[in-house]
């Protein structure tokens, strides 16, 4: 594999291939004198900016047009089989009596939880000033974005009738009717729209600034146009950054509620419900560590080969990729107390059917998808105790798509076997998918990277007004400790010569 | 339009319907006027056939003089009224009374005509042979009325192939061949009186002819046995609501027999006691060798192997020492003493009931049980009390299968120039007699098919002739005690077919006469007072009061028949083969019925297939599971089918349903060179199991099978358990399921003697539910100060017969899914009966049926989630369904604990051919796609009662209003009815000891209580 990438880097950015080439630095050492630095292999805001501008300013690679293709063709999938779907009916997926809900809801949870991370790297690691998150930011909220799309496009096309999907909007009509708002579908179409609308808002606003550098280094009149238009008239002045740092801060700290709510009211769908498997109330905060656990996974999965091929090697560090393996290895360990809990819970509670679903759960028919997850969301993970392994890249890589699985398997295990068997033990069933049911998952992939490509291409990669700021504590935190180093050898030598 | 001609005043004459002057005057005019305005009307209109007018003529006259009769009126379609008729509502529906038969055996029914369109068919409640409930195969004759796959036209063989051709050239090409004599006639049995005369005049008058008659399943052995013992046939006419011991020695007397629905209303009688003040259960038993719908309500099941029931059943006399004649006390003795206690138990029960006991025996125990049968009931003093006997009309009749014998012979000796089939199939049905029937009918110079469909036996006669359906006839028939019953049409033939009796007349008379003048000329003998006003009470009825031939006392025994019996006890090694009757299709007759095709098996669950029904041990030795294919031989028939492990099956007999693999459209593919229709549903639907069933085999009941493993498995559908049941996990999980499954809390079942103590039974289905608090709502609960409907299922009277399953879809205009949907999980159907095993005995554990319909939840959690609130509360209470407002999320349905609600997943509904388009009830919305529907306790009816109710000026009364299920159900399993009425039926029911609520922890209180089975086992015997 190594190979092959070395063979294949020429084709893939030839012009970057010396930056490519620039040995991994290994920033990730803990020391207690200084702060290790976040921006790697000595740039400054000159290279910084060059690096990040010219993946959008030069002429795409031969590695993003084959990426851009294959996932524009997998999005294909969903141009063939969403109409098919509308047109003859749900009963082209393998939804049945017992179980109303599949692959559509499974995957419409996956995707809302794989749109964490970038929220809660933008506003909460925000607030608690974690520098290392502007290397990540741009593309987590970018995933965040395009992931809440592909989850959105689910609730509408999984009713029967798609056509009156709109129907669950509290929209004015004179019949007076309206939604109603004790369901907790209802709830999700709140929170999933605001979440969306929010999380917009904060990426756009945060790209202010880099939209303005790519209007200012504009070769060309359709490029000044658009980037122009979309950089709102920025100009870099002081009162700028003040009001927008500002609304930044203030936009993060309303995000920040946000990333704890949207999940919780998903899980609603579930713990407000009666069937046992779903109607727990330890739901809300597991899906929330479900859903950052995921979300860090994704970035992962996206940013490794990212770095790989537009040459971000010491923007994207290490050090960066381990914080999130350290967060994987957390959120990790919350799902799985949480599986614990859950038959701990079913045990205690004494409820029959309650004990029921979960032993049918690990045991019963849909014992291989549980266990997938088990292993995925619980063991994977577990790797990251070793630092040799959290920072290598292809460990990480590969744990990274592991837990991917784990969380798809995980909301299949929670929608799935709750409903296969519940209460009437006469109606149980099982649930298998059918063609549609998986085109229609690969078409989500599709548009999430295709989405994912051309906002590579399109748009600041890299918050590089961020960055630039880092790179000026970077140098402020060396200078110091510098001035610090010589002000103890001074303080040494006098007292010395006091002595 | 409104002018009149003059010339045409003189012709004004023949039409008793019209709505202008022109119509009656039939003027081109109006012809072009209609021509124009609707392009694409009923040609018929103008251009019918004389049977057409003549019912036109006929439905009219006889509905001015009374509404009496009901037939389509093809003018009302076409244009309005311009004045209504007097006593027709357009709208309101209006019932006919008329019989269905089967077996020989004649069920008054009612039939609600909407508008001329006959929509659903219901128990006559007047009859005196029954009480108003119905079979789902009685529900399901509507839509075989409408059956678009039904043959539409006469055809025949020509020089250059096979053609259609028009009545008229058939009925002389019936006139000819008929009135040329040597004519054999192989007819469907009946008890229509009018057919008798016909078949006599036939036989009188047409030299050298015979008549012969064959049905694939039949009660010879009733027949027989009687007239061994009494000297001539006599029908058994048992009285259940009297026999505390009832013994059934592969009998089943609650679904395939005749006389079903009797039986089932009167067994329930003695179930339902146990709430009376002073309590009586009675006891069952049953013996046989694959569980039956009998066998599932037994109290205590023996199976056994069909072939070794003559020897039990003679242990049984034996041990109950009554006295017989001496040849047949010799024989009985002859019986090797049985080792089995429960033979012995069963024994003492009879005698300790004397005069309250009843022993039955099946059609498939050779004629000498049936003696056996009869002459202990007659000892235990059973007669006048328990039985009683009805005269059989036509009796001196050999054995079916021997008159099939003789017309092979007929046919073999050339003695048969036209072989005339009316109403049978023999070339499906029929065992080979030396020859396969198809090859015996091809040796016939002049063949002519009668029948409904163009099948099997049409496809290698030269003549095919559309029969009518018995919605479309007139005719009359003898219900099980005699009494005659009358059918009446209740809409012209929709294919112009004709009846039995007409085509027999065509043959027979110069001028053929109608359905209607033969079935009037043969009854008036029976008219009291002026036949006229008879006539129409008759036809009123539906019935002719009094008539039924039950005679008082026992008729005088006789013996001789001892040595026969004894050679019927010869015991039998290996494994035994038993045809049976399906619960569904019965022979095969209501193949092409998609409500029936869909129906699960009360017993197995299957739906859309027959399969080898085998016990987990034989299955465990063959090592197959549910579905794979074993192969059976008899003799040098093989047939490889799919087999099924149901509990309670004897290890050494398989049980196969007939009526499966039927081939209807190849032959109208084959004959008229057209596609195979759409409408032939049935077609390649199952395994054609009369393949085994070879000629010895219909004489013994069952035949000696070798089986093996075969190659390969087969997807078969069933409604629940859609995982296989494997006989070590069924032994395995039991105490899981029963613990985990909860099936102990939600079908409580309590074994109690013949007087169940009250208290006690309260204490114990108390005992079997979760325990809990009292539950509070959180919120603000609905309030209910009007009616409260709510159902009650009675679980100790449901034998899953599934009557009301197809009763809902006639009433619901439920859609029909096909076998890949049903397989899926995707069945549209509104009730559906739950079936469970009880006990640790995987050979023979209990059967306990538990219908399942919404519970109206007044908590409703369905209702909860909807995010768009198409499902929403009544001030009634109901649970209502919005269909225009539904989405389709779903989740509803996910939230529903009793999983009840159906979704329509593709559009079940799309382009339902003309004649299926006039079967639906107008009453209810049909359903599109992407919706979610469920049991609504037939909210039309609860308004349709409210609004009569109105009109009337009165208030609603505990029975206006009941739902299709409770009417069809056969024991009045179900009630319904305002709980607000402190005095109604449903508020009675649900306040009894027995009453629970399924899963009622949750705290979704549901409207529907259950009350709880009661078992009386021998192990729990009186003190």
């Amino acid at each position: 594999m190594k190979r092959l990438l070395e063979a294949l880097k020429p084709i893939l950015r030839p012009e970057l291939t010396g930056n490519a080439e620039s040995p991994e630095v290994d920033n990730t050492a803990y020391s207690p004198d200084s702060r290790v630095d976040l921006i790697t292999g000595g740039n400054d805001n000159t290279t910084i900016t060059d690096k990040v501008c010219s993946i959008v300013e030069d002429k795409p690679t031969i590695g993003w047009w084959g990426f851009f293709l294959l996932a524009f063709s997998v999005l294909g999938l969903l141009g063939i089989f969403v109409p098919f779907l509308i047109f003859w009916g749900v009963g082209t997926w393998g939804v049945n009596n017992p179980v109303g809900w599949g692959y559509a809801i499974v995957n419409f949870v996956f995707w809302v939880g794989i749109g964490h991370a970038g929220t809660l790297i933008s506003a909460i690691l925000f607030l608690f000033r974690q520098k290392w998150r502007t290397s990540i930011n741009r593309a987590a909220e970018a995933m965040t974005i395009f992931a809440v799309i592909c989850a959105g496009m689910f609730p509408g096309i999984h009713v029967g009738r798609a056509w009156f999907a709109y129907w669950m909007f509290p929209l004015p009509n004179q019949m007076e009717l309206w939604p109603n708002f004790r369901s907790p579908l209802l709830w999700d179409v709140f929170a999933v729209g605001t979440y969306f609308t929010v999380s917009l808002l904060f990426w756009y606003m945060g790209m202010i600034p880099d939209l303005a550098t790519l209007r200012d280094r504009a070769k060309n009149s359709v490029r000044k146009i658009a980037y122009g238009a979309l950089s709102l008239g920025w100009t870099g002045s002081n009162r700028q950054w003040h009001v927008y740092e500002r609304s930044y801060l203030l936009l993060a700290a309303l995000a920040t509620p946000l990333v704890l709510s949207v999940h919780s009211v998903v899980s609603f769908d579930f713990a407000v419900s009666q069937v046992p498997g779903w109607h727990t109330t330890i739901f809300p905060p597991y899906f929330v560590a479900g859903a950052i656990f995921s979300g860090f996974a994704m970035v992962l999965t996206l940013l490794v080969p990212a770095r790989q091929l537009f040459g971000l090697k010491d923007v994207i560090t290490l050090k960066h990729l381990e914080n999130m393996n350290k967060i994987i290895m957390l959120t990790g360990m919350l799902v799985g107390y949480a599986y614990s809990q859950e038959f701990f819970m079913a045990w205690y509670g004494g409820v029959k059917v309650e004990k029921f679903a979960f032993i049918n759960r690990a045991f019963g028919q849909y014992a291989w998808a549980y266990w997938i997850m088990v292993s995925c969301n619980v063991l994977a993970p577990q790797i990251f105790w070793f630092k040799k392994m959290r920072t290598n890249i292809w460990v990480m890589f590969v744990v990274s798509i592991f837990v991917n699985i784990g969380m798809w398997f995980e909301r299949f295990v929670i929608t799935v076997t709750s409903l296969a068997n519940d209460y009437t033990s006469s109606a149980w069933d099982y649930y298998t998918p059918k063609l549609a049911d998986v085109m229609i998952m690969l078409g989500a992939f599709g548009l999430f990277f295709t989405l994912f490509a051309l906002f590579c291409r399109f748009l600041p990669f890299i918050a590089m007004s961020e960055v630039r700021g880092v790179l000026a504590d970077q140098a402020h935190s060396r200078e110091a400790a510098l001035a610090r180093h010589s002000s103890e050898a001074d303080s040494a030598s006098g007292s010395q010569g006091e002595n | 339009m409104s002018q009149i001609k003059n010339t045409q005043q003189n012709s004004y004459q023949g039409k008793a319907l019209w709505r202008s002057l022109d119509e009656f005057a039939d003027t081109a005019e109006f012809r072009a006027l209609v021509e124009k305005e609707f392009p694409n009307h009923a040609p018929e209109l103008f251009h019918s056939t004389s049977r057409r007018h003549f019912l036109k003529v006929m439905g009219a006259s006889v509905a001015l003089a009374g509404g009496l009769a009901g037939c389509r009126w093809p003018q009302q379609q076409i244009l309005p009224h311009t004045s209504r008729p007097e006593g027709r509502s357009p709208g309101v529906p209006v019932s006919y009374a008329s019989c269905w038969e089967q077996q020989e055996v004649a069920e008054g029914v009612l039939v609600t005509s909407y508008d001329g369109r006959p929509i659903r068919v219901d128990g006559n409640g007047d009859h005196p042979s029954h009480r108003g409930s119905t079979t789902a195969q009685m529900q399901a004759s509507v839509l075989g009325m409408y059956d678009p796959g039904r043959s539409s036209q006469p055809s025949h063989v020509t020089a250059d192939g096979h053609a259609t051709a028009d009545w008229n050239l058939a009925i002389s090409a019936l006139r000819t061949a008929g009135r040329s004599g040597k004519v054999a006639v192989l007819a469907a049995p009946s008890s229509s009186m009018a057919l008798s005369a016909m078949r006599n005049r036939l036989l009188r008058e047409v030299a050298d002819s015979s008549w012969h008659e064959w049905a694939p399943l039949h009660r010879d052995s009733e027949r027989l046995g009687t007239a061994q013992l009494f000297g001539r046939p006599m029908r058994p006419v048992a009285d259940l609501s009297a026999a505390q011991v009832l013994v059934c020695l592969d009998a089943d007397p609650l679904m395939n027999h005749p006389a079903s629905l009797q039986h089932s209303s009167d067994w329930a009688a003695l179930r339902t006691s146990a709430d009376d003040d002073e309590p009586i259960l009675s006891r069952v038993w049953s013996v046989e060798s694959t569980l039956s719908v009998t066998g599932g309500v037994a109290d205590v099941r023996i199976p056994a192997r069909t072939a070794d029931i003559p020897r039990i059943a003679a242990q049984l006399a034996a041990a109950t020492g009554v006295q017989l004649p001496s040849d047949v006390a010799a024989a009985v003795a002859s019986a090797p003493p049985s080792t089995d206690d429960r033979i012995q138990q069963m024994a003492a029960d009879l005698k300790s009931h004397q005069g309250s006991c009843l022993l039955m025996a099946g059609d498939r125990q050779p004629a000498e049980v049936h003696a056996l049968v009869h002459a202990m009931n007659i000892a235990l003093g059973a007669v006048g009390k328990t039985l009683s006997y009805a005269e059989v009309a036509h009796g001196e009749r050999p054995a079916h299968i021997d008159d099939l014998q003789r017309l092979a012979d007929r046919i073999g000796q050339g003695e048969v120039e036209t072989l005339l089939l009316i109403g049978v199939n023999p070339v499906y049905d029929a065992p080979a007699i030396g020859k396969s029937w198809k090859d015996l009918i091809g040796q016939v110079p002049h063949s002519m098919h009668l029948g409904l469909y163009d099948d099997e036996t049409a496809g290698v006669c030269q003549w095919h002739l559309n029969q009518t359906h018995f919605l479309e006839e007139w005719g009359d028939g003898r219900s099980w005690d005699g009494t005659v019953t009358l059918r009446q049409p209740l809409i012209a033939p929709l294919y112009s077919g004709r009846s039995a009796l007409e085509v027999i007349s065509a043959v027979v008379d110069d001028e053929a006469q109608s359905g209607h003048d033969i079935v009037r000329a043969v009854l008036q003998p029976l008219a009291q007072k002026d036949f006229e006003s008879s006539w129409k009470e008759w036809l009123h009825d539906g019935f002719v009061a009094g008539t039924s031939n039950t005679v008082a006392s026992a008729p005088d025994v006789t013996g001789g028949w001892g040595p026969a019996l004894e050679s019927t006890m010869q015991t039998v090694s290996g494994t035994e083969i038993v045809f049976l009757p399906d619960h569904s299709l019965f022979d095969g007759r209501h193949a092409n019925n998609g409500w029936l095709q869909e129906l699960p098996d009360p017993i197995t669950k299957v739906a859309w297939d027959n399969c080898a029904v085998i016990s987990p041990t034989l299955g465990s030795k063959l090592g197959v599971k549910n579905g794979d294919l074993i192969d059976l031989s008899v003799g040098e028939a093989h047939l490889s089918m799919p087999a099924f492990l149901l509990p309670g099956q004897h290890r050494d007999s398989i049980g196969v349903a007939l009526g499966y693999g039927r081939l209807i459209s190849d032959r109208a593919a084959g004959r008229l060179s057209r596609k195979p229709s759409l409408y032939q549903i049935a077609d390649g639907v199952g395994f054609d199991t009369y393949t085994l069933r070879d000629a010895d085999a219909v004489r013994a009941g069952y035949a000696s099978v070798s089986v093996g493993r075969g190659e390969g498995n087969y997807a078969l559908a069933t409604t629940q358990d859609h995982n296989p049941v494997r006989p070590e996990e069924f032994m395995g999980d039991l105490e899981f399921n029963e613990e985990q499954r909860k099936v102990g809390e939600f079908v409580r079942v309590v074994d109690t003697g013949f007087n169940p103590d009250a208290s006690d039974v309260k204490a114990q289905v108390e005992e079997a539910g979760p325990h809990h608090p009292d539950l509070e709502s959180p919120w603000k609960e609905h309030e209910y100060k009007g009616r409260r409907w709510a159902m009650s299922i009675d679980l100790n009277v449901c034998t899953g017969c599934s009557s009301c399953v197809v009763a809902c879809q006639s009433e619901n205009n439920i859609a029909v899914v096909g076998k890949d949907e049903l397989a899926y999980g995707r069945e549209m159907h509104w009730i559906r009966i739950d079936r469970y095993f009880r006990g640790d005995d995987v050979e023979n554990p209990e059967v306990v049926h538990q219908p399942m319909t919404c519970n109206q939840c007044e908590n409703a959690p369905c209702e909860q989630v909807c995010p768009v609130a198409a499902t929403v509360h009544n001030e009634e209470g109901l649970n209502d369904m919005v269909y225009n407002r539904c989405i389709g999320t779903r989740y509803c349905s996910n939230n529903c604990p009793y999983k009840v609600r159906r979704f329509n997943y593709f559009n079940n509904t799309k382009n339902p051919s003309a004649t299926e388009q006039m079967g639906y009830n107008p009453d209810v919305t049909v359903r599109a796609r992407g919706v979610m529907e469920k049991c609504t306790y037939c909210v039309q009816r609860i308004n349709r009662s409210k609004i009569k109710a109105k009109n009337e000026k009165r208030d609603l009364v505990d029975g206006d209003v009941m739902p299709a299920c409770a009417q069809s159900c056969p024991t009045h399993a179900i009630t319904f009815g305002d709980l607000a009425d402190p005095k109604s039926q449903v508020s009675l029911t649900q306040k009894s000891h027995r009453a629970y609520k399924m899963l009622a922890e949750l705290n979704v209180k549901p409207r529907t209580s259950f009350l709880a089975k009661l078992r009386n086992p021998a192990t729990r015997e009186e003190g």
